[in-house]
């Protein structure tokens, strides 16, 4: 194919496997890098215009024609917003914001939800409607929430700040946000866009030790070990109850490096263009109760709930009925947010129900001593319920998630475990270590970044390249799927 | 210097690397491990699916009826089917060897182990059975290779390949093996109906029974590029494990050495 004509296709065609880890994506960014460098030198508007292009032509290929739904909610969130603040009347002002949030959520809900409330229908009426060709735009959940955080933050006086379109273009459409978040507020990026700081070698390095750790969560173990926890999900009564307790716990920790892996993506390439964002998974499997969990997992989606749900609804401010209640729900939408299921909303559920008994039992926890043992006990038990939710997260079905738990707690026996880490023993390996790192105090972290960061540029080169050479080692090998032993 | 282009530049040469290694006919081996090439091919636009051949109309093929010497070898589908297939073989005057390797693929058998078995067993029919190992593989380029290279291995000798019976949709295998040995050496067994195990792959005896009448009828007609007199039989099955040898999945398979080069020609 002539190049010309080469370009032309790559400009102009949607890319399924389009996303922050795809090889098409790196080339491209690393031209596009190129070329921000010398364009952040000019002024702030041909950066931003620069960025906010390459922002629109990432959701392009990733999403094709439905892109268009970005610049839909870009504008009208937007105008709205600043013809709700032109209003002196707060009943008028308010009806503004709701209008702008209930727009902002109309395409959210119809591509997410449409085919959900069908079934429901479906179901209530005994009739048979079927499911519409919907297609899900990818990122629509993430930039739809950061649309509704600056409306609402603008309505309630958090955020200040004038704002120009484009700014408010480049902050609703920014490219390493896109696909997964972090569901990043106004007030964190739009100070940077404005005054745009000098970028130093600390902010850039952390960018590169972000996307070095953030590909060996993704695209080396959550990818890698995702081949096993896939049979385990497809077909739970095909193998033994420690196998399926092995794929829960492989999931756990896949779910994990694949979000914050990505997460960590995210940052550091926004991190190497000069912008810092915060941090959205802080060790969450050392939590030693759900409260903590919520802390540290997914932070940026659970503040944002905490922010634009639980407190309005009256968070702890009406009394311990209304605040167990107000938890409950958040968590059940939190569920219905992630997909639109009864397994998603059972998985909100439990984290809900988990949440409420923390409470209601924290007057009487708090006065038990802080051993060791204790604290043990309550990560332990904390991690147990959070697998547990993670079965019903994952699972198809009900019946999947039953069978599951059912053949864990009827069918385990240790004997599995010899036959199981000879066949898988990457596997097995890969598992341990995710896990341990969790072991891992943040300092001792924080002390691996600083070297990194310290280290000559031959030194990053190589360790960039054994990254990297690893991802494609380990992204191409196969896990093998049955234990060919006794059992 | 500017911290972004050192940035840069960090970024430009790790790629530039992994490219010129991508594109070198060399492999580069670490601690026993090829070091693996990036995907270029990724690069492409994405290309319309070839891999259902076109049927085209031919005179249909006469069934072979002299005694043949099967070799049927593969994964742990082999055995349960070997127990079948040997029956057929007595009842038609045909022998069989069958080598069943537990937990094997199409890349370990593509080997020298192939060599080695047809060497050692000189048959003048080769029936292939795997994959079951590698339905989920994400490295369909290496099992096109590995397919590939078992067909060259075959030559000239009558060969096909029986898929294996999986329940849910594959990476795309099967459709590999239809590409690479054709549709008539190809038989599709994802449709089959039997009796599975309790790891809902396997087929039970009985399974294995349905699975292998379904493929000798298909070996007789003209439908196989092959087509073989193979008479049904009837009344008890035979247990020929003098027949069929098996390899565990940790088994080294006996290979043919290389030849010194002062051989080669």
């Amino acid at each position: 194919m002539p190049l010309s004509e080469y370009i032309t296709h790559y400009l102009s065609a949607p890319d399924s496997t389009w996303s922050l880890v795809s090889l098409p994506f790196a080339v491209t960014f690393i031209v596009f890098f190129g070329i921000y460098i010398l364009v952040r030198q000019q002024s702030k508007t041909v950066m931003l215009g620069y960025v906010l292009t390459f922002s629109l032509f990432f959701a392009y290929k990733a999403n094709g024609v439905l892109m268009l739904l970005l610049p839909f909610t870009m504008l009208t969130s937007y105008y709205m917003t600043r013809r709700m603040m032109e209003e002196e009347e707060d009943t008028i002002r308010r009806r503004w914001m709701w209008a702008t949030v209930v727009l902002d959520l109309l395409p959210l809900a119809y591509y997410k939800y449409t085919n959900f409330f069908i079934s429901i229908l479906s179901d209530l009426t005994s009739s048979n409607f079927s499911p519409l060709a919907i297609i899900l735009p990818v990122g629509i959940s993430f930039y739809t929430f950061q649309a509704i955080s600056y409306t609402v933050d603008v309505y309630k006086g958090r955020f200040t700040m004038e704002v120009s379109l484009l700014e408010y273009a480049f902050y609703l459409t920014f490219f390493p946000l896109l696909m997964a978040g972090p569901i990043t507020r106004a007030e964190t990026l739009i100070p940077q866009i404005k005054h745009r700081y000098p970028v130093n070698d600390t902010q850039v390095y952390t960018g590169m030790w972000l996307i070095m750790t953030g590909l060996m969560k993704k695209a080396l173990i959550a990818d890698y070990i995702a081949q096993y926890n896939n049979w385990i999900f497809d077909d739970p009564e095909a193998f033994s109850g420690f196998e399926n307790f092995m794929g829960v716990l492989g999931y756990s920790l896949q779910i994990f490096c694949d979000f914050s892996g990505y997460s960590d993506i995210s940052i550091g390439i926004a991190s190497l263009l000069g912008f810092t964002l915060r941090e959205n998974f802080r060790y969450p499997y050392q939590s030693l109760n759900l409260q903590e969990f919520w802390r540290r997992w997914h932070i940026s989606l659970s503040t944002w709930f905490r922010d634009y749900l639980y407190i309005p609804l009256g968070g702890n401010r009406k009394g311990n009925a209304r605040t167990y209640l107000n938890n409950f729900i958040s968590m059940l939408v939190a569920g219905l947010w992630h997909g639109a299921s009864w397994m998603f909303v059972t998985w909100g559920a439990l984290h809900g129900l988990g949440q409420v008994v923390h409470k209601f039992c924290k007057r009487w926890l708090d006065q038990v001593d802080n051993t060791w043992y204790v604290r043990f006990l309550s990560w332990a038990l904390t991690f147990s319920w959070v697998m547990l939710c993670w079965v019903f997260f994952r699972s198809p079905d009900m019946h999947t998630a039953v069978t599951i738990i059912t053949k864990i707690f009827t069918d385990f026996s240790w004997a599995y475990l010899t036959p199981f880490f000879q066949t898988r023993t990457v596997w097995v390996v890969f598992v341990a270590l995710g896990l341990g790192l969790h072991a891992i105090r943040e300092r001792h972290t924080e002390r691996l970044k600083q070297w990194f960061i310290d280290s000559p540029i031959t030194l990053k080169v190589i360790l960039l390249f054994i990254v990297m050479q690893l991802v494609v080692n380990f992204r191409l090998s196969d896990i093998q799927p049955f234990i060919y032993a006794q059992f | 210097m500017n911290s972004q282009f050192k940035a840069f530049i960090i970024l430009l040469v790790t790629f530039l690397a992994l490219f010129i290694y991508a594109s070198s006919p060399w492999g580069v081996t670490f601690a026993k491990q090829m070091l693996k090439k990036i995907d270029l091919e990724s690069l492409l636009p994405e290309r319309t699916d070839t891999t259902m051949l076109t049927v085209v109309e031919e005179e249909p093929l006469v069934p072979d009826s002299t005694a043949q010497r099967f070799l049927f070898i593969g994964d742990s589908m082999v055995e349960p089917l070997a127990y079948r297939f040997y029956d057929y073989c007595k009842e038609s005057g045909d022998t069989m060897y069958a080598v069943t390797w537990y937990g094997s693929t199409t890349t370990a058998w593509s080997s020298t182990t192939l060599d080695y078995y047809i060497k050692e067993a000189r048959p003048t029919y080769l029936i292939f059975c795997m994959g079951s190992n590698e339905l989920y593989s994400k490295n369909m380029k290496t099992i096109n290779e590995s397919l590939s290279r078992m067909l060259s291995k075959a030559g000239d000798l009558p060969c096909i390949f029986i898929g294996p019976p999986n329940t849910k949709p594959d990476n795309g295998f099967n459709d590999e093996i239809a590409k690479v040995f054709g549709k008539k050496r190809y038989f599709n067994s994802q449709s089959i109906e039997m009796e599975r195990r309790s790891d809902h792959l396997h087929p039970t005896t009985s399974g294995a029974r349905v699975w292998m009448d379904e493929v000798a009828e298909w070996m007789t007609s003209g439908d196989c590029i092959h087509p073989v007199v193979l008479n049904k039989p009837e009344g008890k099955q035979s247990w020929p494990i003098h027949h069929i040898e098996v390899l565990q999945v940790k088994d080294k398979a006996p290979t043919l050495s290389p030849r010194p080069a002062s051989e080669q020609s």
